[in-house]
């Protein structure tokens, strides 16, 4: 027995490090719900300051958008999800603009891009939550589709063209 | 499947996820020749730009007072919503006149840039410690050093490891070709990671197996016998190496960021001085004895039962030997987890380990046969691979150790030159786990061997702007761009197209 045990700790080991990295696997594959369930856990506030339930959006299509004045990108998409906002109102589908930026600085730009849906502002949660909601490197613009069964039916890292999440909605609706 | 209603367009897209901005834009501050100025310098990567008027620089002391830095004009962007903007794309310096002031401060430099993809980057600090000896950058203690600052920086950590240029070039050429070919290159480089000494366990393990069954066999069907036990054990390794492509090409999670791990590295450098130990002899592992008793154990119950302990052996290997091929495994696993493609990700690390195999199955085969005559061989041999064990199993943990054990040894100036090399390995290490990057080396004008300056120490032979430290990767950096080949310049993060 005790000439078998080297090769029973090193058989134990083995078959430990092969655990481990299949749970790691596991958790990757998990990820998706979580994404949406931290969107759902947020409270932020608009840009009168009342705080907002995310999770009131719940059983809808949801588009959360990331955005900030300083982004250059972020402005130039703003437009395309205003058109959609007004085309898939009706249909369920309800945009979120989470400014990662001071409201006096995101005021302004709501009112020249006329954003038609609510615009929440935070700085540090925000950053919180775009990281949650799979964003690890902080890039924006972030945009993350939710759909009406709450799982993340899309994520984009950069300008999510008009023509590519309309065909996204359309398929979740 | 989890991804079945991701769009096609939102899929194909997730598949390229941005880079790091540590990756992208690599801060350098240097202290002039002169003492009187710091030089800052940005490396850009191409396609990537900074917004000129977003960078500040600040001092944390309320006694230095800083001059803002004097940057180029750069050049001018138009944005629709913006106007006319000044960027720098490629290279930025700017020189940062400094107070007469002495003493130690903390220079804080916040930037904020975009890519031409259409994404931006949050703004971002960094600090440097700026004292009479020189500039350093302020690191989070051990854990910095390691690079591995908490939980949520290994997936940075990862993809700044895989996000480097080579590696990318290679997956970009890999998914242009068709199937064939690369599952021949990757057959290609299984071959030449068998040639690495990261295989040496496995052909003890394989000889055991085969004396162990061998011994038992009639000799005139002892090789083939030989060659099906070794065709198990290299399928049995293949079929591990499979599922590990398929759960990359699932996932899109790189199993190497887990390899960065410090208590996963230690638990395989502690499994290969076990190895190590029993091949001098100091116990006897029995491996013969025990895959034998296993194998003979189920070959009682389950017909070709021999074969299927040899294949068990072979996957039990692939597990054991995986952090040891884990970085030249991370270019293979980025091309996969980059195409999504689950039946390539499988068949092409299924090839990857046969080709692994190949001389194994020669050695198996072969060995056998010599090792039923000569069992004397092995065991001159198994010292040998019993200090390569050892030898692996330092090499396995010295991200762990090395950068403790070089601060702790910089405070005294005893040994320098094991210090040198201590810094040269730990350096070596990191920057090839981090991003496939060379060290930073300098040449000594006297023609000796490059050595790889400390920071706690400055080296005597230093010339004066190139300054390196251990741990750092390196690119040219240079103010005056006739000294860019000629001076190795110490960023943060390497950009990986330039090197020393």
């Amino acid at each position: 027995m005790s000439r078998r045990l080297p090769l029973i700790i090193v058989l134990l080991l083995a078959v430990a490090a092969g655990v481990w990295i299949a749970m790691r696997d596991a958790g990757g594959l998990a990820r998706p719900d979580q994404r949406a369930e931290a969107v759902f856990a947020s409270r932020l506030p608009d840009l009168k300051g009342v705080k907002q339930d995310l999770s009131a959006h719940r059983g809808k299509v949801m588009v959360i958008n990331f955005w900030a004045s300083w982004c250059a990108p972020c402005i130039e998409e703003i437009p395309g999800f205003t058109r959609l906002q007004d085309k898939y109102r009706d249909r369920g589908v309800v945009f979120v603009g989470v400014a990662i930026d001071e409201p006096d600085a995101v005021q302004p730009f709501v009112q020249k891009l006329g954003i038609n849906y609510s615009v929440l502002t935070a700085e540090m949660a925000g950053y919180e939550l775009l990281r949650a909601a799979g964003d690890d490197k902080g890039v924006m613009p972030f945009t993350l589709v939710i759909g009406a069964d709450g799982k993340v039916a899309g994520s984009r890292a950069g300008i999510f063209r008009e023509t590519e999440l309309d065909q996204t909605l359309a398929s979740l609706i | 499947m989890a991804f079945a209603s991701v769009s096609a367009a939102a899929l194909a897209e997730s598949a390229a996820p941005p880079l790091p901005p540590e990756q992208v834009f690599a801060l350098d501050v240097q202290r002039t020749p002169t003492g009187d100025a710091l030089h800052l310098g940005f490396n850009i990567r191409p396609g990537y730009y900074l917004y000129r008027d977003r960078i500040s620089a600040k001092a944390d002391s309320a006694s230095v007072s800083l001059a803002p830095p004097q940057w180029p004009d750069g050049e001018v962007k138009h944005d629709p919503n913006f106007g006319e903007v000044r960027i720098f794309r490629e290279q930025a310096v700017a020189t940062l006149p400094l107070p007469t002031a002495g003493g130690e401060w903390t220079l804080r430099v916040r930037y904020q840039g975009c890519a031409d993809a259409g994404l931006c980057y949050p703004p971002q600090t960094q600090a440097f410690r700026v004292s009479a000896d020189g500039v350093r950058p302020e690191q989070g203690g051990l854990a910095g050093a390691l690079g591995v600052r908490s939980a949520a920086a290994a997936p940075l950590m990862t993809s700044a490891l895989l996000a480097e240029d080579e590696s990318a070039r290679v997956a970009r050429k890999l998914a242009e070709d068709s199937l064939a070919l690369t599952l021949l290159g990757f057959f290609a480089a299984g071959l030449l990671l068998a040639l690495t000494p990261c295989m040496l366990p496995m052909v003890p393990i394989l000889s055991g197996i085969i004396v162990g069954q061998g011994a038992s066999a009639p000799g005139a069907g002892a090789r083939g016998r030989a060659f099906r036990l070794s065709l198990a054990y290299v399928l049995g390794m293949a079929v591990t190496y499979a599922l590990v492509g398929v759960a990359a090409g699932v996932s899109g999670v790189l199993l190497s960021g887990v390899l960065q791990n410090p208590w996963v590295l230690s638990g395989f450098a502690l499994l290969f001085v076990v190895l190590a130990l029993s091949m001098f002899g100091l116990f006897d592992l029995q491996l013969p004895a025990g895959v034998q008793g296993w194998a003979t154990h189920l070959s009682n119950r389950i017909p070709g039962g021999q074969l299927g302990g040899s294949a068990g052996m072979g996957v039990l290997s692939a597990l054991i030997v995986g952090p040891c091929i884990a970085p030249p495994l991370a270019g293979a696993l980025l091309f996969i987890s980059k195409s999504g493609d689950v039946f390539l990700g499988g068949s092409a690390l299924f090839v990857l380990a046969l080709g692994m195999g190949l001389p194994l199955l020669v050695v198996g085969t072969s060995a056998g046969h010599l090792l039923s005559r000569a069992a004397a061989w092995y065991d001159r041999i198994r010292v040998v691979f019993g200090v390569v064990l050892l030898g692996l199993a330092v090499w396995i943990v010295s991200p762990i150790w090395l950068p403790a054990w070089d601060r702790l040894s910089g405070a005294e100036s005893s040994a320098p030159q094991f210090r040198r090399i201590g810094s040269w390995l730990s350096c070596s290490r990191s920057c090839s786990r981090r991003a496939g990057n060379r060290c930073c080396s300098i040449s000594p004008p006297t023609g000796a061997p490059p050595v790889v300056s400390s920071s706690a120490t400055p080296l005597p032979t230093r010339p004066s702007p190139p300054s390196c430290r251990p741990g750092a990767c390196c690119a040219p950096m240079s103010p005056q761009p006739a000294r860019l080949t000629a001076s190795c310049w110490r960023v943060s993060v390497c950009s990986g197209r330039q090197q020393c």
